[in-house]
């Protein structure tokens, strides 16, 4: 007799454990069935059936706290802040390492600028991108930093580039942005073309101090 | 998340748009007030952008983007305890007064109080399973804990919510 007891005993508690899967539809059928048969036969487990089906109802209600709005612009400022803060380093220097880190530091200014200048064109750029040419190695060639459109292919990039004589060197970065040499004669005339091609976001010299 | 996991800023912040109010939801669903949900969904976001590169392509998005804020979202608590404390003794001196009790009903039920009473863990689970609909399996792959564990977090989480409402449970529930 106690058997039995313990068996029942042992079915409600399996019931009542599986009751929240069974309210909402996630049981496989053969599981389903087995406890829709248990449900029939015992009211004890139909009162907590109900009592799961109205909590649930509650807990699909809208939240009592208030959502934050969507800032998207802060976290790429976030983004921008991380990558460009200096990482400790072990080990030996790469020497490649004195180029990543330019790379990344200057996107992540030029990322202040670009992403509220993404959603208005018209915004004029802040006074930091004034420093970018100061931040730029000195005497390596003319160098460019670039960003692309969305839409422009990694193949458009480069046929643009040779056209112009200019090449990567460095990217995408975070921030999407490339380091990009330019050619040693008539550097401004070849920032000039890829500033005005299609499918260039930005083309801005960063070996030197941009003209006011 | 390949395009992610390229670096692709347009790619993520069309990410950020489908996922911003399913994370303010789940997130609020899981911490149960305002004050952190801001600060943990960005943390979630700078996870997903540094480390799109370890999904796996067969997996599901939304199962590997909640178990990152689920981690954040428990890993933000020690730092919230303070103001938790706090809030939790307003909201029960409050709950023991009736007036202030009939000040707070418009804002937040006896259901939403005693939510605040459960573990994160419970909350999560009980988030996962009656507002997201997911089965048993894909709450623990979530939560990254057995099925049994699930269960019996949903099991005991219910029975601690019919005793903290008391005679309201079948008022609110």
């Amino acid at each position: 007799m106690s058997l039995v007891i313990d068996f029942r005993d042992s079915l409600h508690r399996h019931v009542e454990r599986e009751l929240p899967w069974y309210v909402n539809g996630r049981l496989d059928e053969t599981h389903r069935r087995r406890i829709a048969q248990h449900l029939s036969g015992c009211a004890q487990c139909r009162r907590e059936e109900a009592q799961v089906r109205n909590l649930r109802a509650q807990l699909a209600q809208p939240l009592a706290v208030p959502a934050p709005a969507p800032d998207f612009a802060r976290l790429a400022r976030r983004i921008a802040a991380a990558d460009a803060a200096p990482k400790p380093v072990a080990g030996r220097a790469d020497p490649r390492r004195w180029l990543l880190p330019l790379g990344l530091a200057q996107a992540a200014v030029l990322l202040l600028v670009l992403v509220p200048a993404l959603r208005a064109p018209q915004a004029p750029a802040p006074a930091q991108f004034r420093t970018l040419g100061a931040a730029a190695a000195p005497a390596a060639g003319p160098r460019a930093l670039m960003v692309f459109r969305p839409e422009t292919t990694l193949a458009d990039a480069r046929r643009l580039l040779q056209a112009n004589g200019a090449s990567i060197l460095e990217g995408p970065n975070a921030a999407g942005a490339y380091l990009v040499a330019l050619p040693s004669r008539r550097p401004e005339q070849a920032v000039a073309a890829l500033r005005r091609a299609p499918g260039v976001l930005l083309a801005e010299r960063v070996d030197r101090e941009p003209a006011p | 998340m390949a395009a992610i996991a390229d670096r692709r800023m347009d790619a993520f912040e069309d990410f950020y748009r489908l996922y911003h109010p399913r994370l303010a939801r789940f997130i609020g669903g899981v911490l149960r007030r305002a004050e952190a949900v801001e600060e943990v969904l960005d943390d979630t976001m700078m996870v997903v952008w540094r480390r799109a590169g370890d999904f796996h392509p067969g997996a599901r998005v939304s199962s590997w983007v909640f178990a990152i804020a689920y981690r954040q979202a428990l890993r933000s608590l020690p730092r919230h305890a303070e103001a938790l404390e706090f809030h939790e003794q307003v909201e029960m001196e409050g709950g023991s007064n009736p007036e202030a009790q009939q000040e707070q009903g418009q804002l937040r039920s006896s259901l939403d109080l005693a939510l605040l009473r459960l573990s994160p863990e419970q909350r999560a689970a009980l988030e996962l399973t009656y507002y997201w609909g997911h089965s048993c399996a894909e709450v623990a792959q979530i939560l990254q804990c057995p099925v049994d564990t699930v269960k019996t977090r949903m099991f005991y989480g219910r029975r601690r919510l019919r005793e903290l409402l008391g005679p309201e449970w079948k008022e609110a529930v």
